[in-house]
């Protein structure tokens, strides 16, 4: 019988194998900024086994310490004493959960995304609503609150869209023609805040003659009420996108929100492990998931860039991708080789922007910092672009640049691709903004091809 | 629900209300969940402990606010950097205070002139060296935690590292300090001159003293120039003596080298199945050398290094400058915690030989393992002798812990007696506090408390660790 997921008392000797060396303090962005021990990896497991021996209370103050970290699982890539942090810290959530319930707030929220079409229907009133609350932002896709929220100040998010992604109407979406089939699990984020993402994967797909499957209304994976310990609601939304992905038919199931392809690919199975009705569909469900810049860059054929785009575009790598799913020279590959830009890497790529989910809405000054650090590197690389492969990294990083007044474009990386592949179809190049610092008002934003019904 | 949490008694509340008059709300931390963060440093079989409050003084004067309000109420105060201290130099064994000196982390100066570095104690080490790399000098004291330990940390624990071969320990370049006194007055000692015999060395006093004669608020260190070329090499023996030996040979040659580290089989796999630089598993042991200076030098003394190793016996490989290097000593770094892994506690011991002694203290450690049935994998400096014995046990297993206790006290006997030392460079902390009379005698155990008793009478700093006084 394997061990339950997420579970701490399963994950008892992950607890006592860490040999509290502290290498996890050289990798830690929370850390850097706090200096606290309870922030970092090896003070997590310290409150994990003193959750365990009945040393603290299962309260808020230790949700709060717990709450403490972005689960970028940089201290798991670098811990030579192979202690996954992560699921423990994870566990650690679920078993204060259990034990004080969750509070009413999170419950009622969670009770929303539980139905997709509460979810849809909040979602639009929400878009409806938003220029009430929201001044126009810098540029037409971005807003700004008329009044500072506590703690954030004046963020600069991402104007929800007029139409969410997908058909919305209770029928599987089917978008392009092809001999090739796909499924594309949108996730929540690029559905209700960026579906120009999904609509420029499906463009790019199309391209390359693969037709692409949507679910008939977006499903949570759950991974959001797992990171608050809520692993009853994660359990019921696993087995609720399980069921609706494993019928569809597709030689593989895309994701291009990396939180999502980490759910599907490993925390789902991890989740449903001992049960064993669901731990086999999950597993089957996973030897499907694939990133959408894996798929592209290695599953079908693109044609490469005729011409450099001259545009210098750095890349931030996505936490729950790079490390979560290893996949790091596909996007890059699709950045030089396809959209033809010239690649200038970041110091550090690989570590957190901060966003992290949930994480900068809960702990909005910490993640401002975090961010602050990432757009510095921006930049020192000179780039005019900046390309990641993950929803919440795009918003957090508009955010963080747009604050310092920095204009240069985020985009994600399927973006880049859909534009420079429709390019070379319609004949003519896309000429990048110049080189030279341009005001971010000044910068004509290349349209993706707009997808029928999408 | 049952009653678990700890309240602050009253006269802890006196305590921290008078800490509060001094720091800022968020420079006192008082919750069990944050308190049981503190309770421990990286030593297995330090003894934990649970403080009343951990402040974080952000200034000299902080300290001694923070140190004369402890002495007013006669409750400890224990310094601490990063925590990643090996001999339980770090724990709150009796309550009281944890000052930890992480907002304390500025590099106050670089000096190009005197070549000096003054730093206030959260500095970490790595921050120090490569803030001088850009200015062509080199930090060259480097513990394996050396990307995350403090230099206030590493002062008081003189730690040692891998370049001490060639370039000495930490007490080798500590020049200056700024020291807070437990009855809160400040101290100032040494400074930029390479020459000074100005009355008793109370610098020398205060490194290594594992915090228990003061708080190091200031440091000023030498620095060296940053050598202009190196060579990393690697070397598979299928015996472990001989690898030994070829590490006392390329000495012998005429050569010292920055590095000559030594790595046994079960290290190799640990450490190849964590990082997979592409290490052979199938080695008894490896030596990881590498020599550094100016670069007409560096290519002679490689010559020499190679042509030794080979002659041994030795299968090299020389690893290429840049990303592979670094990956290379990134995963000798990595050795202690991917050992770790393999059984749930791990007693790192550090007690060291002269380096003619180096291969009778490897067979003694095989000998040990062997007669008490206990896992021991040996990683370490070879070149200074210090090889780092670590002993994979349980320790919530009574009866292999007697075996292990047993295996401890053979070792150190054995090592004082080859003419070694307890303790190269993790100090004594609880850890070693024992076996301490068996090297200094009761003259050195009087000595040292006599100097403990006149600069902190009250045995408020750290106290427990390398000494104990009897009227505690």
């Amino acid at each position: 019988m394997p061990e339950p997921g997420y579970d701490l008392e399963a994950l008892r000797a992950h607890v006592s194998t860490c040999m509290r060396c502290g290498n996890c303090q050289a990798v830690c962005p929370v850390y850097k900024e706090t200096h606290r021990e309870a922030a970092v990896a090896r003070g997590k497991v310290a409150i994990a086994a003193a959750l365990l021996n009945g040393e603290i209370e299962p309260d808020d103050e230790a949700l709060r310490q717990l709450d403490l970290c972005l689960t970028c699982t940089a201290c798991v890539a670098g811990c030579p004493s192979g202690v996954r942090i992560d699921e423990v810290i994870l566990a650690a959530r679920a078993e204060v959960v259990r034990r004080q319930g969750l509070s009413p707030a999170v419950a009622a929220a969670f009770a929303a995304v539980k139905r997709p079409k509460v979810l849809r229907a909040g979602a639009a009133a929400a878009a409806r609503l938003q220029d009430l609350a929201f001044a126009p932002g810098p540029e037409a896709d971005l807003g700004v609150p008329r009044v500072p929220v506590p703690g954030m100040g004046k963020p600069v998010l991402p104007r929800l869209p007029d139409r969410p992604l997908g058909p919305g109407d209770g029928s599987a979406g089917r978008y392009g023609a092809g001999a090739r089939h796909v499924v594309f699990y949108a996730g929540c984020m690029i559905t209700y805040v960026y579906p120009q993402i999904g609509r420029a994967l499906v463009s790019a797909l199309g391209t390359a003659g693969v037709e692409v499957a949507l679910p008939s209304d977006n499903h949570c994976c759950g991974v959001p009420m797992l990171m608050h310990g809520d692993k009853d609601t994660a359990r019921a939304l696993a087995q609720d996108l399980v069921q609706t992905l494993e019928g569809m038919h597709g030689e593989a199931v895309l994701t291009a929100c990396p939180t999502c392809g980490s759910a599907l690919k490993h925390i789902i199975p991890t989740l449903l492990a001992d049960d064993p009705e669901w731990a086999p569909r999950a597993e089957a469900l996973a030897q499907r998931a694939a990133d959408a810049t894996e798929y592209l860059a290695e599953r079908v054929e693109l044609p490469a860039a005729s011409a450099p785009a001259g545009t210098r575009v750095t890349y931030h790598d996505p936490c729950h991708l790079a490390r979560g799913q290893g996949v790091r020279s596909q996007p890059r590959a699709l950045i030089t080789g396809v959209a033809g830009h010239e690649l200038v890497e970041l110091a550090s790529a690989e570590v957190c922007c901060g966003g992290a989910g949930s994480f900068l809405l809960t702990h909005p000054a910490l993640s401002a910092k975090i961010g602050a650090r990432k757009a510095a590197e921006v930049a020192a690389t000179g780039a005019d672009v900046v390309v990641t492969s993950c929803p919440g990294c795009r918003m957090q990083l508009t955010d963080s640049l747009r604050r310092r007044g920095m204009g240069q474009r985020v985009c994600h990386t399927v973006e880049l691709v859909a534009e420079a592949l429709a390019a070379a179809e319609a004949g003519l190049r896309e000429t990048g903004p110049a080189r030279d610092a341009v005001p971010a008002s000044a910068v004509t934003l290349p349209t993706t091809p707009a997808v029928p019904h999408l | 629900m049952t009653e678990v949490k700890r309240r602050p008694a009253p006269a802890e509340l006196d305590l921290l209300r008078d800490l509060r008059g001094v720091l800022a709300p968020e420079q006192v931390v008082t919750t069990p969940e944050e308190l049981v963060c503190y309770g421990f440093d990286a030593a297995a079989d330090a003894v934990p402990g649970m403080p009343v409050a951990v402040v974080f003084p952000r200034s000299t004067a902080e300290v001694a606010a923070v140190v004369r309000i402890a002495a007013q109420y006669r409750r400890p105060v224990y310094t601490r950097g990063a925590g990643t201290n090996l001999s339980g130099g770090s724990t709150p064994v009796d309550g009281g205070l944890v000052l930890c000196l992480l907002e304390m982390a500025e590099i106050v100066e670089i000096d190009k002139v005197n070549l000096t570095a003054t730093v206030q104690p959260g500095v970490i080490i790595k921050d120090l060296d490569e803030a001088c790399g850009k200015a062509g000098l080199m930090y060259p004291p480097d513990p394996g935690s050396v990307a995350v330990a403090t230099m206030g940390g590493s002062v008081a624990e003189c730690s040692g590292g891998l370049r001490g071969l060639k370039y000495g320990v930490t007490k080798d370049y500590v020049m200056g300090l700024e020291v807070v006194l437990a009855d809160g007055r400040v101290l100032r000692s040494g400074g930029k001159t390479v020459k000074n015999v100005t009355g008793y060395d109370l610098v020398k006093l205060m490194v290594g003293s594992e915090g228990t004669l003061g708080i190091i608020t200031e440091i000023t260190v030498k620095l060296r120039p940053r050598p202009e070329a190196m060579r990393s090499m690697l070397a598979y023996f299928t015996d472990q003596r001989v690898a030994a030996e070829a590490g006392v040979a390329i000495v012998g040659a005429g050569v010292i080298p920055a590095t000559l580290e030594f790595m046994d089989h079960t290290t190799i796999v640990a450490v190849e199945r964590f990082t997979h630089v592409g290490l052979r598993e199938d080695a008894e042991a490896c030596l990881l050398i590498e020599v550094d200076g100016i670069p007409e030098v560096v290519e002679r003394e490689a010559a020499t290094v190679l042509e030794v190793l080979r002659a041994h016996g030795g299968e090299v490989k020389e690893a290429a400058m840049g990303a592979e290097r670094d990956s290379l000593w990134a995963a000798r770094r990595a050795a202690l915690p991917a050992v770790a892994r393999l059984r749930p506690t791990i007693i790192v011991e550090d007690a060291t030989v002269p380096r003619s002694e180096i291969t009778t203290m490897l067979d003694l450690v095989a000998d040990l393992a062997k007669k008490h049935d206990v896992a021991i994998s040996v990683v370490g400096h070879a070149g200074d002798g210090n090889l780092h014995p670590s002993i994979l046990c349980d320790k919530n297993d009574p009866v292999e812990m007697e075996r292990v206790n047993a295996v401890i006290d053979e070792l150190f006997a054995a090592t004082l007696r080859l003419g070694g030392t307890l303790s190269g460079e993790h100090g004594i902390g609880t850890s070693k506090q024992r076996y301490l009379p068996w090297e200094i005698g009761d003259v050195g155990v009087e000595v040292s408390e006599r100097i403990k008793r006149a600069l902190d009478p009250h045995d408020l700093l750290n106290p427990g660790k390398v000494v104990t006084l009897a009227a505690h």
